[in-house]
């Protein structure tokens, strides 16, 4: 009937859910067949389960059978009814006495069956117990039996919440991963460890607002090595270096490899940031790579503007330093001209004085060479070229300064002492940018003992305290520094001065960074105030 | 006519000054090159000089008696040039002084003109306009020596007058006539005409107006 079979059919989804015909032995239903059979003490006991044509055992006790067919299977009855169903005697009952089961083994005698009814009223299989001999049960054993049945039901139960709770978790973790993945930005790809192309996010295809495609080009299937394997043979050390970090990376050498590198194709040059992260053990790698051109042509823009205001800031700087800078040129011009018209008079006497003309012109030399220095001093601070970096001992770069500034020192009613030891570790660095910092700190220091009574005192020392690093300090005897303007000391345009901008110690800060080195600020312990650089030295 | 009572003393004017020592030059600049430079030119030019690299070794030296010029650095590191014009002024030293800077200032070389400076010259500065500077100082210098020898002439010849004659000539000097100056020193007309006689022969002047001027020039020379 077709009522029957549809039933039939929704009865068999129901148990299809449940997952569990040909699933290994589970000590939930062992344990419950092994007490029945130790309860009623019977042969076999088994929670069978009936299937479209077969009745397969989840757990059975007393009996090497899995599975019988399910024309043959005593359980299809007790399923077909939804009862109990009990035969004292099998090869009494004219249901079961020609059942091969009955004839030949297990030569079944007694069997009873509890029906395995779930909450929508289907019935999936039975709770059976077996015996070779005939006999009957209890009332007590009856109501024992449905029991134990309705437990097994439960296990089934508890057992389909928990695969629907762990799929519906899988499920969620898969599509997340999966969706990070598919939405990472850059070009990025799952490699296995030969380097084929297992999977790629959706950034894969996608070209770069340049227009230009980032390499490699082929998606899953191709190797990812390949392209770089072409470009190292090619000869671009580049190349050579991703392959061999990539490689690390596949054969569990490392971890992961990070690289910044740089590739010119039709559409110009490119600057890419690559990354390849070991999978673990299930070999592979993820490897991404970002268009980073946009980034580092900002970060050379910033670098090349930070440049550009060290430079204003110094050519500034050097301004209010003019009427100094003037006075340093013009007395070694005076003594100059003094000596040369000196030495016309001499040479027209009669006779010419020459001894007084030998000496006048070693001054001479002596007094260009001096105003040489200046302007050699003056010209690494004012040149607009790219900063040049290079090894310079400080003391000479700390000379220079002094040279430029004495008379501005001379004008503010100060003095300045050096200390400075006979040899310094040299260091890496900039000439005009140095200088620069070391001329803020010096103009600072003579405006902070502006308007003192008392004479003003600049010190300049340098040491090397450590093999690591060498040391500046300017110290002035000047008011100090407010406790609460110290932290934004070197914040852009913090500023006490009536004239000023508040550039010059934030300047100095990057101009200090830029070359691995530091500066910091305090008061002294009796008046003024220090302020002190490092920078690395060259060991 | 009362023939005079003292041989008569000569005119000022016809009292000539001792001949003038050499002149001497003083450079103060702390700048070494430049005092050798200034020390060369001065020397080449065949004048004596002396130089200091501070104010302080400058004014441990005792006044200078011969004409003498000031060159002075304007930057000094103990005392700004200006400062120690100002400190000569205070204590009447008169010392005629030429500026060089290093850095031509414009305000502050009005400042040091008006408070008497002869020159203020620029370094880099030609040996013409120092020289030329040089020589006008010691001009003045010279004058200057000169008023204070007639001061203390002056001061000499006032020494030697009597209180009764000092007397008269401070009345004489008022514009007060004979008559009056007997009326008020209570006595007569013809006596105050000898006083006056020996006043004027002492003081070796023919006119009241003569005398006049040689006080005024002597006070004047006090003041400067």
């Amino acid at each position: 009937m077709n009522s029957v079979d549809l039933a039939e059919d929704q009865r068999l989804l129901l148990l299809e859910d449940y997952g569990i015909v040909d699933t290994p032995p589970e000590p939930e239903f062992e344990r419950i067949t092994t007490l029945a059979r130790r309860l009623f003490d019977v042969e076999v006991a088994f929670v069978g389960l009936i299937t479209r044509d077969r009745q397969w055992l989840k757990s059975v006790q007393g009996m090497d059978l899995r599975e019988t067919p399910r024309d043959i299977s005593f359980c299809s009855h007790a399923v077909r009814s939804k009862n109990l169903l009990i035969v004292p005697d099998a090869a009494e009952d004219d249901r079961f006495a020609a059942n091969p089961l009955v004839t030949g083994p297990p030569e079944i005698r007694f069997y009873a069956a509890a029906p395995l009814i779930n909450k929508t009223g289907a019935c999936l299989g039975t709770l059976c117990i077996l015996d070779r001999k005939p006999r009957t049960l209890s009332e007590t054993e009856i109501q024992t039996l449905q029991d134990l049945a309705a437990v097994v039901m439960d296990a089934m139960e508890l057992r389909l919440a928990q695969r629907q709770l762990e799929e519906q978790g899988l499920r969620n973790t898969n599509s997340l991963t999966g969706s990070i993945f598919a939405t990472l930005p850059g070009r990025v790809a799952v490699i296995d460890a030969e380097g084929t192309i297992v999977a790629v996010n959706r950034g894969w295809n996608e070209k770069t607002r340049g227009g230009r495609s980032l390499s490699p080009g082929p998606g899953v299937g191709a190797n990812y090595l390949e392209s770089y394997w072409n470009a190292t043979r090619e000869g671009s050390l580049e190349a050579a270096t991703v392959l061999a970090g990539i490689k690390s990376v596949l054969s569990g050498v490392s971890n992961e490899f990070v690289t910044e590198y740089s590739s010119s194709d039709r559409q110009g040059d490119g600057w890419y940031k690559l990354m390849a992260q070991s999978l673990g053990v299930t070999k592979g790698a993820l490897v991404s790579q970002i268009d980073i051109t946009d980034r580092r042509a900002a970060n050379a823009e910033a670098r090349r503007l930070r440049a550009e205001l060290a430079h204003v800031t110094r050519v500034t700087l050097l301004g209010e330093l003019t009427a100094s800078i003037a006075h340093e040129l013009n007395q070694p011009l005076a003594a100059i001209l003094s000596n040369a018209q000196a030495a016309q008079r001499f040479l027209a006497m009669n006779p010419p004085d020459l001894e007084e003309v030998r000496a006048i012109l070693r001054d001479i030399v002596t007094d260009d060479q001096r105003a040489g220095a200046v302007i050699r001093g003056l010209r690494a601070m004012l040149t607009k070229e790219k900063p040049k970096f290079e090894v310079l001992d400080l003391n000479q770069v700390i000379t220079d300064v002094l040279r430029v500034v004495r008379a501005e020192v001379v004008t503010h009613r100060a003095e300045l002492v050096l200390k400075l030891p006979d040899t310094l570790p040299a260091v890496h660095g900039n000439r005009g940018q140095l200088q620069q910092v070391l001329l803020n700190l010096i103009m600072n220091a003579l405006d902070a003992m502006d308007g003192r009574r008392k004479r003003g005192r600049i010190t300049v020392r340098a040491a090397a305290h450590s093999p690591e690093e060498v040391e500046v300090e300017v110290a002035d005897c000047g008011m100090g520094i407010k406790p609460d303007h110290l932290p934004s000391l070197f914040d852009a345009f913090f500023t006490t001065k009536k004239k000023g901008m508040g550039m010059g110690l934030p300047i100095c800060r990057s101009i200090l960074e830029t070359h691995g080195g530091r500066i910091s600020a305090y008061n002294n312990a009796d008046k003024g105030a220090t302020f002190c650089f490092t920078l690395p030295s060259i060991q | 006519m009362t023939p005079p009572l003292n041989p008569m003393t000569p005119p000022l004017d016809q009292t000539m000054p001792p001949p003038d020592p050499d002149p001497l030059i003083l450079v103060v600049d702390d700048d070494d090159s430049v005092r050798r430079g200034v020390a060369r030119l001065l020397r080449s030019a065949g004048y004596r000089t002396e130089m200091f690299d501070s104010a302080g070794a400058f004014l441990r030296r005792a006044r200078p008696d011969e004409p003498t010029c000031l060159i002075l650095d304007v930057q000094l590191p103990d005392l700004t040039g200006m400062e120690l014009q100002e400190r000569m002024a205070r204590s009447s030293s008169f010392l005629p002084i030429v500026f060089i800077t290093g850095h031509g200032d414009i305000p502050m070389s009005v400042r040091a003109m008006k408070a008497g400076a002869v020159d203020f010259l620029s370094k880099p500065f030609n040996d013409s306009d120092l020289l030329e500077a040089i020589e006008r100082a010691l001009r003045k210098s010279r004058k200057y020596r000169a008023s204070i020898v007639c001061r203390h002439e002056t001061f000499r010849r006032l020494a030697s007058l009597t209180p009764r004659e000092r007397e008269v000539l401070d009345r004489v000097v008022q514009g007060m006539l004979n008559k009056q100056i007997a009326d008020e020193l209570g006595t007569v007309e013809k006596t105050i005409k000898v006083h006056r006689r020996r006043v004027m022969d002492k003081m070796g002047v023919s006119s009241v107006a003569e005398l006049v001027r040689m006080i005024e020039r002597a006070a004047y020379a006090l003041s400067e």
